[in-house]
């Protein structure tokens, strides 16, 4: 490789880290969340010995570094960028040409669209690496012998690394030696009679997933909760784009490079061809739709609330998701019932999204549930986020610590402190938990769990038999926790429209700590429901501008049909008010 | 060159002189803390090697006694790996005896020495096998699960069948007939659904005419000692979450009636008294000669709102299998409204002396109550056993007996409240239980990284012989 070469591959590298780094780190950070590596666990310690799991555990060993954005984005960038130096290098060997190295970019790309998906573990890429590597480690193997032995060991290496994709190294081996020395003989074909040996020894008494798992649709393995068909998947798109690349390179050998028309003809197909091919691999719609959600979700974790709400000013909100975590944040920085329709309200799902059963709503739901302070169900959906994981995840296992520990089931606590101690990223955090473990008085003073706690058992029942308002509703008895609870109780009547509910929520609370001072969204709703009962309004401290406002808003709709906007004018004027949203918004019921 | 092997011999020697001298060490006074605890249990003599660990990560020696015998193994940090063969040859010297444990650990100042304790070992083996489920404890959804039998004798575990080659469905309930692994069901629910029956290596899935009356999915189930026949319960079940039970989670069923299949005709028959619609009956269980069908009875309530009103009484039916005739009245061996609990889970031991059940204070899915207890009822004195040396104040629940048996196997929580673990008793002729034991595993450590859950732990004679790769096949073909 010349100094050229190594400078467009330094500069793939840069380009591919700025990519990840923009585009991928929420994705990545998801990731980590998705998974646990222990190496003190024996499973773990056994599955370096499994035929196949080596890659997966070396998989998650990386990704538990995927807390930090830049390293994760570093790490992802050299993987591909390293994958398209040994697929050059292959390249180089078939025959010696200027357009190699874009040849090269083509898996890179392939790549690429696999890495931004979140299903996709890092492991199919390390064992894609690792087959390349020892496919050209093979070829400078010159005696036929010799290179027999070195397959051999190949594929043994490969199965017990990657199990299935054996089968893929087998077929692209026949593939490159063909057009390397241009002969297949039984010596060649050795080794993918080998890999499908193994293949099938490992299919049946390994319990390794068929490779012919990989054929179903994306969809299906978008679906599925474990990733391997999903890596299989990417394997044969990725063998059969090598397959195509080589038969480019070998017709391309053909061509007289020294006209000077075949050179400029060849180049330029093959850069259009890059150009159309990048084009497909880059992030779709379906992608930048996700990262949205990504970066919802990494914002959350970091508690950036100022971040979230500023995400949504002024702008059309897509879904209930983006509703619940605008909220949250709004109740995080105390302005739930304040700023609550100076966003796009769609209903009540607004403040909880129905659960989907999957990994990432579960934990939204717990991290509402718990800041609310409903201990049982934020419990419920971290459970259910802990069993949708793959084998673990440490940050639902840092909120289990917390509720292990308003519940007092220290021995559980115990249990989950032990693990987390283990990880690197969250050694800290579990040592600082741990000191509760000896002194549970702690407990109360900790700023994540001060004012939680598990109602008593006098008052418990199934929770099916409760509305959420009611549960809600126990809350504002408590202390710290009661205004978060007493927001979302007042916003959740309001959302839904029901009028008498929040009357009489309003009167219950009207005077009490909790209700002082009254956010500015129930005054709204009070003036508009309570109407001429000058008693009750004065009794619930409105502010003057609030009522003048309200006059405002009354006469100008009134005169709606005489406004030059009509709708759209008393929006722009009223939009942030809780009587346009109750007047004029319509909305899905929820089921 | 002489000279040289004969200095690699004396150093050789020396450095194993030096390491199987034990230390000088000071008396700490009281028996050490192990995890888990092993600490004057009662183990069958094919059991395998107990491993454990202390609490520090520091240098250890335990010794292992019995007589002039006599097994030492070291750590360096901790956790104790006891080899296979030596253990099982100290074994069986002391079976019906017991085995003498001595554990020395390096503190800071030096070594100290821990009072000797016991572990008793029982003469009769237990059976060769357990087989379980394996899932993590959750609420509402199901990943990762599978069905694993363990090699008792040893740490080798194999899988049954696993559902991440079946769709991740849900796969639960399996069973044995007589504890033999050639007469096995499991069902599985969501993909591939249906109750798959494994005698003699072959697979068949059961299929009940379509005129059968239960109109709940097959559950709970228990084989006939003749093989001809096995007990279900159908059970229309829910769950939920408390809200600030210690409990955290309530299984219940809105409606349950018990069926028996007939594995020779195909089809299903009950009786008035096991699928009556005034009351709720389930969790069916043969007596050993196939004459008494021992089952779990409550009176139908208006759920979810009356959960904590629905109480099982324990009753039996006697059964003609040769006419598939039921009596026309039944015992009733635990009254809950007279005794205010409710009992679940009749397991009655093979040599037909004992039944073994779970008691709790209502419902019927123990697995989730912290106040969940066995009980021992002598059938011949119909005297009950509290089993207070075998309970604990968590939950004890899903129990299943040995071949022989002198032992039973059951579900606790009791270790950290969540996680439910196998744990061993011996129970010997006269009724006397020893200290329970955590089903051991290689990994000292095994029980405190683990997210899983051991479900329905069950005594099986021998390897189930089909292979996962066979199962599997099978059921995604049907």
């Amino acid at each position: 490789m010349n100094w050229k070469t190594r400078i467009l591959w330094f500069l793939v590298f840069a380009g591919l880290t700025t990519f990840f780094l923009s585009f991928a780190s929420f994705l990545f950070d998801r990731q980590e969340e998705l998974q646990l590596f222990i190496p003190g666990r024996s499973e773990m310690k056994t599955a370096l010995f499994k035929a196949g799991q080596p890659s997966e555990i070396a998989g998650l060993y990386i990704t538990q570094y995927y807390y930090h954005p830049l390293l994760a984005a570093v790490f992802n960038a050299l993987l591909l960028t390293v994958t398209g130096i040994v697929f050059f290098l292959i390249l180089q060997r078939i025959a010696k040409r200027p357009y190699n190295f874009l040849l090269a970019l083509f898996p890179v790309f392939a790549l690429l669209k696999a890495h931004i998906q979140l299903n996709y573990p890092v492991d199919g890429t390390l064992g894609i690496l690792v087959l390349l590597l020892l496919l050209s480690a093979v070829f400078r193997v010159h005696s036929s012998a010799n290179r027999l032995f070195a397959n051999l060991l190949s594929v043994l290496i490969l199965y017990w690394f990657s199990g299935q994709l054996v089968l893929f190294y087998g077929i692209l081996y026949i593939v490159t030696a063909y057009l390397y020395s241009k002969k297949v003989d039984l010596i060649t074909i050795v080794p993918l009679g080998l890999a499908i040996v193994l293949s099938f020894l490992g299919v049946r008494y390994a319990n390794m997933l068929p490779v012919t798992d990989g054929l179903r649709g994306r969809a299906y393995h978008e679906a599925q909760l474990n990733s391997e068909s999903y890596v299989y998947f990417t394997w044969f798109l990725f063998s059969a784009l090598i397959v195509f690349l080589f038969g480019v390179s070998w017709f391309s050998a053909r061509i007289q490079l020294e006209k000077r028309n075949a050179k400029t003809y060849t180049i330029g197909g093959v850069v259009v061809g890059l150009f159309v091919f990048s084009g497909l691999c880059l992030p779709d719609e379906y992608d930048i739709r996700n990262r949205m959600m990504d970066e919802l979700a990494f914002l959350s974790r970091r508690q950036k609330w100022e971040s979230i709400i500023e995400m949504h000013s002024g702008k059309k909100i897509p879904g209930s998701v983006n509703l619940n975590y605008l909220n949250m944040s709004l109740a995080h920085k105390g302005l739930l019932g304040d700023r609550l329709f100076y966003f796009d309200q769609n209903g009540p799902r607004g403040l909880l999204a129905p659960d989907n059963h999957t990994f990432y709503m579960s934990v939204l739901l717990s991290d509402i549930h718990f800041f609310i302070g409903d201990i049982s169900l934020s419990e419920g959906y971290a459970m259910d986020a802990l069993t949708l994981s793959k084998g673990g995840s440490a940050r639902v296992l840092q909120r289990l610590v917390q509720i292990s520990l308003i519940r007092k089931e220290l021995a559980l606590a115990a249990k989950y402190i032990g693990l987390l101690k283990q990880m690197p990223v969250y050694r800290d955090w579990a040592l600082r938990y741990e000191t509760y473990l000896a002194d549970p008085g702690k407990i109360s003073q900790d700023q994540e769990l001060k004012g939680k706690y598990l109602p008593s058992p006098e008052k418990d029942n199934l929770l099916c038999l409760f509305d959420i308002d009611i549960l809600w509703n126990d809350h504002l008895s408590g202390q710290s926790q009661a205004r978060t609870a007493y927001e979302y109780t007042g916003c959740s009547y309001l959302l839904s429209k029901k009028a008498d509910k929040f009357k009489e929520f309003l009167l219950k609370t009207a005077g009490s700590p909790v209700s002082q001072p009254l956010p500015l969204h129930f005054q709204e709703a009070a003036l508009l429901f309570f109407g001429p009962d000058t008693l009750t309004l004065n009794s619930l401290n409105i502010n003057q501008s609030v009522r003048q406002r309200y006059d405002q808003y009354l006469y100008q709709s009134k005169h709606i049909q005489e406004q030059s906007g009509g709708v759209m004018g008393l929006y722009k004027q009223f939009g942030n008010t809780f009587w346009f949203y109750y007047h004029f918004k319509k909305y899905q019921e929820p089921s | 060159m002489r000279r040289l092997i004969a200095v690699i011999i004396i150093i050789v020697f020396a450095l194993f002189s030096c390491r199987l001298k034990l230390p000088v060490a000071e008396s700490m006074g009281g028996v050490p803390t192990l995890f888990p605890d092993y600490v004057n249990v009662t183990v069958p003599v094919n059991i395998a090697p107990l491993n454990f660990r202390i609490h520090d990560s520091v240098p250890g020696i335990v010794l292992f006694g019995y007589e002039n015998e006599e097994l030492r193994v070291d750590t360096r940090r901790g956790f104790f790996d006891i080899p296979l063969d030596r253990w099982h040859g100290l074994l069986q010297k002391a079976a019906g005896d017991s085995i003498r444990v001595t554990l020395y650990e390096k503190k800071q100042k030096g070594w100290h020495r821990y009072d000797t304790f016991f572990i008793y070992v029982a003469q009769e083996p237990v059976d060769s096998y357990l087989v379980y489920r394996r899932i993590a404890p959750g609420y509402r959804m199901w990943n990762e699960m599978g069905i694993y039998q363990r090699n008792l004798e040893g740490f080798s575990e194999e899988t049954i069948i696993s559902n991440k080659l079946t769709g991740n469905n849900c796969m639960n309930c399996h069973s044995f007939c007589n504890q033999s692994p050639e007469s096995m069901i499991l069902h599985q629910r969501s993909s591939h659904a249906g109750t798959y029956l494994i005698t003699n290596n072959q697979i068949t899935k059961l299929n009940p005419h379509a005129n059968d009356s239960t109109s709940h999915p097959l559950v709970y189930p228990y084989w006939h000692p003749s093989g001809k026949y096995i007990a279900f319960s159908g059970n229309d079940t829910k769950q939920d979450f408390h809200l600030s039970s210690p409990n955290r989670v309530e299984v219940f069923d809105s409606k349950s009636d018990i069926v028996i299949y007939d594995l020779e005709r195909g089809d299903l028959f009950s009786s008035s008294l096991l699928s009556s619609a005034e009351n709720m009956e389930t969790f069916p269980a043969f007596s050993p000669d196939g004459t008494r069908l021992y089952f779990c009875s409550s009176q139908a309530e208006q759920m979810p709102e009356a959960y904590k009103k629905v109480k099982y009484n324990l009753v039996s039916l006697v059964f003609n299998p040769a006419t598939r005739t039921f009596g026309q009245e039944t015992d009733t061996l635990y009254n809950a409204r007279k005794e205010g609990r409710s009992a679940k889970f009749p397991r009655v031991s093979p040599d037909g002396k004992y039944l073994l059940y779970t008691l709790s204070d209502y419902g019927n899915f123990s697995a989730w109550h912290k106040d969940a207890d066995l009980q021992l009822l002598n059938l011949n004195t119909q005297e009950i056993d509290s089993l207070s040396d075998v309970n604990s104040p968590d939950v004890e629940s899903y129990h299943s007996w040995s071949s022989n048996s002198r032992w039973f196997v059951f579900s606790s929580r009791r270790i950290d409240g969540l996680y439910t673990r196998p744990f061993i008793c011996y129970i010997s002729r006269n009724g006397k239980t020893g200290k329970p034991f955590i089903l051991p595993q290689k990994d000292a450590d095994y029980y405190s990284q683990s997210l899983f859950s051991f479900n329905i732990p069950e005594f099986v004679k021998g390897k189930v012989e089909i292979s996962a790769y066979d199962l599997t096949k099978f059921t995604l073909q049907h």
